[in-house]
């Protein structure tokens, strides 16, 4: 019962600011509830680089880097690194997609998710303020609140496990790159997967 | 390890995900030396499409990976006009029903004895709700000797009329705006010429925004029309391919434009 009314909640309490994401300015603030009824609010992580994870585990595109382990392993690589990791749904209720906020914890956990929160956007208000397209789609902040990465996961476009590694691991090298203080080279690129379900 | 492909390889037409596909080719014969043509065909299940080239914001273009035999060389997987959809919010280009993709092999000078060709094709197909992947193993085996029309001939020479090709007399130039992209479009032999006569379609990825719409204006000689750019675009812009898919019987062509 508790957990039902705490993901009644998770619509209810999210929260956005109105500008767009653009590389280099403010990324849009927002409040939410994660699966486990705790409050993610990003202006809470200043001094902390935050990565963004649009998620749809029925998505071929994200079969291919669950299934090959790759976005496990970058979760636990950067959380290990101190970064705050949010893997996101933003399937609107009714839609295919779509999976219970209640849920949604334990699908990411049964598939090994090592993000740190999972977090339901059934109204998709956060996915339209960052204008998440698809599933996967990864954006970066850094430690300062900016948006720094805004793009795909890495350069392959295919639902093919095998082209994992030997894609160009786009995502990452951002990720370094906002590890190490450096500018990000090609911070923003059209990421690939399914369209996000809003 | 090589048989499990081999016998998966199929003639015949192969169902997977939300369509089904087969190889076909114009003559069940080849020539050493001459092209040897044929098609790759997918049926998509209806209320699914697949994807162009450029597929738009999401979506995939169809892969194909080619096991010829020694000295066969492979032309390019060709395209025929796509159509625009909107999957959710996001604009698309592709196909929906059957799509045929030619493509020709050429054997080597001197090649003698049967040919067994074999694709891994990989395909996407997508609705409103859900994307679903597609791969089949097929093969296409020919004797050597003089051309003998299969009943698909037909099939694929429609096909190849729907391949957009490059029209010498028509010229595009891009100039490149904060927001925008002016398109000049130019027919130096046909004064009649007119981009309303044609739906155009952006063949490179990230150039033009996948949902801009064209409407050309005339301007003395030049017909211009002013287009959003891609998101995406990374400069430095340095060139663009159009095609313009005929209306009303008209063949489709494609226009290229390149820097310098």
């Amino acid at each position: 019962m508790k957990s039902i009314i705490l993901t009644t909640l998770v619509s209810a309490c999210a929260f956005v600011t109105a500008h767009a994401a653009e590389i280099g300015k403010p990324a849009p603030a927002f409040t939410a509830k994660d699966a486990k009824g705790a409050t993610v609010s990003l202006a809470d992580q200043k001094g902390k680089v935050v990565v963004l994870e649009w998620v749809n585990f029925d998505c071929p595109f994200v079969k291919k880097h669950y299934g090959s382990g790759n976005l496990q392993k970058l979760q636990a690589d950067y959380t290990a690194k101190g970064v705050v990791w949010l893997t996101i749904s933003s399937a609107a209720e009714g839609k295919d997609a779509y999976v219970e906020p209640s849920k949604l914890g334990e699908l990411a956990s049964s598939k090994g998710s090592k993000a740190s929160h999972i977090i339901a956007d059934g109204d998709g208000k956060i996915g339209k303020a960052y204008d998440a397209k698809v599933t996967p789609h990864l954006f970066i902040i850094d430690k300062e609140g900016k948006l720094a990465y805004n793009g795909a996961i890495d350069s392959k476009a295919t639902t093919e496990v095998a082209d994992v590694d030997t894609a160009d691991k786009l995502f990452a090298n951002a990720a370094d790159a906002v590890l190490a203080g450096k500018t990000v080279e090609n911070a923003k690129n059209q990421p690939y997967g399914c369209g996000v379900k809003y | 390890m090589i048989s499990a492909a081999a016998c998966l390889a199929s003639h015949a037409a192969v169902r997977s995900g939300k369509a089904e596909a087969d190889w076909i080719s114009t003559s069940a014969t080849y020539e050493a030396g001459r092209p040897f043509q044929t098609a790759v065909r997918l049926v998509v299940d209806e209320g699914w499409h697949t994807y162009w080239r450029n597929p738009g914001e999401g979506g995939m273009e169809i892969s194909v990976k080619w096991e010829l035999p020694a000295g066969w060389t492979a032309g390019d997987l060709e395209h025929p006009v796509p159509k625009r959809f909107m999957t959710g919010d996001l604009p698309g280009f592709g196909y929906e029903g059957t799509v045929v993709f030619p493509v020709a092999f050429t054997p080597p000078a001197g090649f003698a004895g049967e040919a067994t060709l074999k694709g891994k094709i990989s395909w996407l197909t997508c609705n409103e709700a859900n994307c679903v992947p597609g791969n089949a193993e097929l093969v296409i085996s020919a004797r050597p000797g003089a051309p003998e029309s299969t009943p698909a001939a037909k099939t694929i020479s429609e096909a190849l009329a729907k391949v957009p090709r490059p029209l010498p007399a028509v010229t595009l130039t891009v100039a490149e705006k904060p927001e925008t992209l002016l398109l000049s479009i130019k027919n130096s032999e046909d004064k009649s010429f007119d981009p309303k006569n044609f739906d155009i379609f952006p063949e490179t990825r990230q150039i033009v925004d996948a949902a801009a719409s064209y409407t050309f204006v005339k301007e003395g000689e030049e017909w211009r029309t002013e287009v959003k750019k891609s998101e995406y675009l990374t400069p430095p812009l340095t060139s663009l391919t159009l095609v313009l898919a005929g209306k009303n019987g008209r063949l489709p062509h494609t226009v290229t434009w390149k820097s310098e």
